[in-house]
């Protein structure tokens, strides 16, 4: 599964002051990509665009040749992609079990029921079933930034993005989800592609991508 | 974790906003529920109104006919004729019985009774003497106290079925009392005449040639007058006697002749249709049909002016209610972008989301209506009298005044009272418009229609901003 952006450029008013011109990326499934930049340089918003979140001004992001628009961007959400957002955007009425069932839900996942494999996958990043019955709002930061994740973990999409995902976790923790991130692509065959300012953090990627002054440059990890 | 289990976690989550929308809904629809109920009651109580009240036709004498007749016979003896017991009267013109019978073979004819009178004097009892006896000429002795009113039955006579008079002993005149002596009289003519039922009491009548006959009467039943009324200042109601048609006309010696008849129509909307073909049976210069639908029309369009108010209460509360409560979804719609714009990335589609909002309401409403079912038959009691009191306040003082309103012309000879008065009018119309508030189960539907209208109507207001945005700026704008 290949993920490629093709000349992408983005505006939001004036053409004239783009925030980025004519970006071309590939991202290749089995490889964890860090895409590394300054605050307000623009990770973010093309984060969204990859999500399906949003659409560029210009170009055009692909799976495997086929345009996102034409795959549909609800069933590329579905489907094709799951974001981790750096504000978490969990459902606050509900508890860390019923977001993550919520989301297997959507997704029409088969196991969307299946209690055991949430709990599993809560309990990958550190969320025990006390915990995981709770309201989102009575977990701390940092516990709700690992439901998020494993939000993304469950539903099993083939492209896994991530915003600032360790950004509210201690530095052990970090670590953990970093490991998950390399095991999803390496055993699991996903592109994982994190959005991150912490160079120590990017270093532990297969590929370091850096944005900046409005343009994408690969370089090795 | 569909749309449908996800609204339920959400209302239970959000319990205090949950129970403050689900009293909002209950308070509206508890107004709406009364004014169906109560508009439902009107139309149903309008619909009754005309088998209830019903219209009657009279069939009487032409009194401008006979008038004309008078005055011309007076023109045409002198003047010195014209005086004292030598002037001429007014004929009192009638039908065959016959021609009666035939005209109750026409359609829309529920039942009919034949009056008539005739002014005889008590013999071997006394007739009941009123204060203003002082007043009046020939009816200022026992002469002519007794008033023989002559009738189909009684209960088929006004006076009967307004209320105003009541059999207490025996019975009233039936059918079956035709050619007979039967006789109904008053409690108070039986009390100070010690008379019961099985009594004997003799009357004479003196006709226009000064003969006088004496006939004897069955009393069969007594009958109380509970009203103080009377139409007629000279005599005493209480002197009525009532027997069958067939007596007056022996005692008159009118035979197989009816002065009056009544007719009540089955179906009051036909009432000038009939009148235009019994026209055909009668002689129109002697004999007049006229028609009085005002005590059903009058109910009728009492009931459908409530009607109409309440209908004005359903629309006013439904449009009030729609849009109080679309504006409070509209509210917290927008509190909810970001939960949307959460959903929406996560691949839901916008009308699941919708359908989630959509499904909390139509709970909320759910139990409004529960709410508003249990407590609106109270309710609707209550402003359905509220209503009808003002309706019939209303009625009662646009007919001050205004004498012998409703009253059935032609029926000046139909014995002791003249038909209906104003106080029996408005108790009669009274008596026919209690509204009987009910909850139906169509009127249930009518609420859900009504609260589903709601909710369709507060979501779509309330979606076109989830609709229209992007996700992203839904996630970033919060």
């Amino acid at each position: 599964m290949t993920l490629t952006v093709k000349n992408l450029s983005h505006w939001y008013t004036n053409p004239d002051e783009a925030l980025y011109r004519d970006v071309n990326l590939t991202f290749e499934d089995g490889k964890f990509y860090a895409i590394v930049g300054e605050s307000g340089s623009g990770k973010t918003t093309l984060l969204s665009f990859l999500a399906g979140l949003d659409l560029p001004a210009t170009g055009e992001i692909a799976v495997n040749g086929k345009a996102i628009e034409q795959i549909g961007l609800t069933a590329y959400r579905r489907h094709e992609v799951s974001t981790i957002f750096q504000a978490y955007n969990l459902l606050t009425t509900m508890s860390a079990y019923q977001n993550l069932a919520t989301a297997l839900a959507i997704t029409q996942s088969s196991r969307a029921k299946d209690k055991a494999y949430i709990f599993d996958v809560l309990a990958q990043v550190g969320i025990d079933e006390q915990k995981a019955v709770k309201s989102v709002q009575k977990l701390s930061g940092g516990e709700q930034q690992r439901v998020a994740i494993a939000r993304s973990l469950a539903v099993d999409a083939p492209i896994v993005l991530a915003d600032e995902a360790t950004g509210n976790l201690d530095h052990d923790n970090s670590l953990k989800i970093i490991e998950l991130f390399q095991n999803l692509a390496h055993q699991h065959g996903k592109t994982v592609i994190l959005i991150t300012h912490d160079q120590a953090l990017a270093l532990k990627a297969d590929k370091k991508i850096l944005l900046e002054k409005q343009r994408f440059t690969q370089v090795k990890a | 974790m569909n749309f449908i289990k996800r609204a339920g976690i959400t209302l239970w989550a959000k319990k205090g906003r949950t129970l403050l929308l689900i009293v909002t809904a209950a308070v509206i629809l508890l107004f709406v529920m009364t004014g169906l109920i109560i508009q439902n009651a009107a139309l149903q109580a309008a619909k009754t109104a005309t088998n209830s009240v019903g219209s009657t036709v009279t069939l009487s004498t032409n009194r401008e006919a006979a008038f004309k007749a008078m005055q011309s016979e007076m023109s045409s003896v002198s003047s010195s004729s014209n005086s004292g017991s030598n002037r001429p009267k007014m004929t009192e013109y009638t039908t065959s019985l016959s021609a009666v019978e035939k005209i109750a073979q026409l359609s829309n004819v529920a039942s009919y009774n034949i009056t008539n009178t005739a002014q005889v004097a008590a013999s071997g009892f006394s007739a009941i003497t009123s204060d203003n006896s002082g007043q009046g000429g020939q009816f200022n002795n026992d002469n002519a106290a007794i008033s023989l009113s002559g009738v189909s039955t009684t209960a088929g006579n006004s006076d009967f079925t307004s209320g105003s008079n009541k059999i207490k002993n025996g019975r009233g005149i039936e059918t079956s009392d035709k050619n007979s002596n039967n006789a109904v009289i008053s409690q108070e003519l039986a009390k100070s005449n010690n008379l019961k039922v099985g009594s004997t009491v003799t009357v004479k009548y003196t006709n226009d040639s000064d003969d006088t006959s004496t006939y004897k009467l069955k009393v069969v039943g007594i009958y109380a007058d509970t009203t103080s009324d009377s139409a007629d200042s000279f005599r005493d109601p209480a002197n009525t006697i009532y027997t069958n048609y067939t007596m007056v006309n022996t005692v008159k010696n009118t035979p197989d002749q009816v002065s009056n008849v009544s007719f009540t129509m089955a179906d009051s909307s036909k009432t000038q249709a009939f009148v235009k073909a019994a026209t055909k049976d009668i002689n129109t210069k002697q004999m007049q049909l006229t028609s009085d639908s005002t005590a059903y029309e009058q109910t009728a369009k009492q009931m459908q002016t409530v009607a109409s108010y309440a209908n004005k209460i359903v629309w006013v509360v439904t449009v009030a209610g729609a849009l109080i409560l679309g504006l409070i979804i509209i509210l917290m719609t927008r509190e909810r972008r970001h939960e949307s714009g959460i959903l929406v990335a996560l691949g839901e589609s916008k009308i699941k989301i919708l359908g989630q909002y959509f499904v909390e309401l139509i709970v909320i409403l759910a139990i409004g209506l529960g709410i508003a079912t249990a407590s609106g038959q109270a309710m609707s009691g209550v402003v359905g009298k509220q209503l009808v009191n003002q309706s019939i306040s209303a009625a009662q003082n646009n007919q001050t005044g205004t004498n012998g309103a409703g009253a059935v012309p032609g029926n000046m000879q139909a014995g002791g009272r003249q038909g209906f008065n104003n106080h029996q009018i408005s108790g009669s119309l009274a008596n026919k418009q209690s509204l009987q508030t009910v909850i139906t189960p169509g009127t249930i539907l009518e609420l859900g229609g009504v609260a589903l209208l709601i909710a369709v109507l507060s979501v779509a207001g309330a979606s076109s901003t989830i609709l229209r945005l992007q996700p992203k700026k839904i996630l970033q704008d919060d």
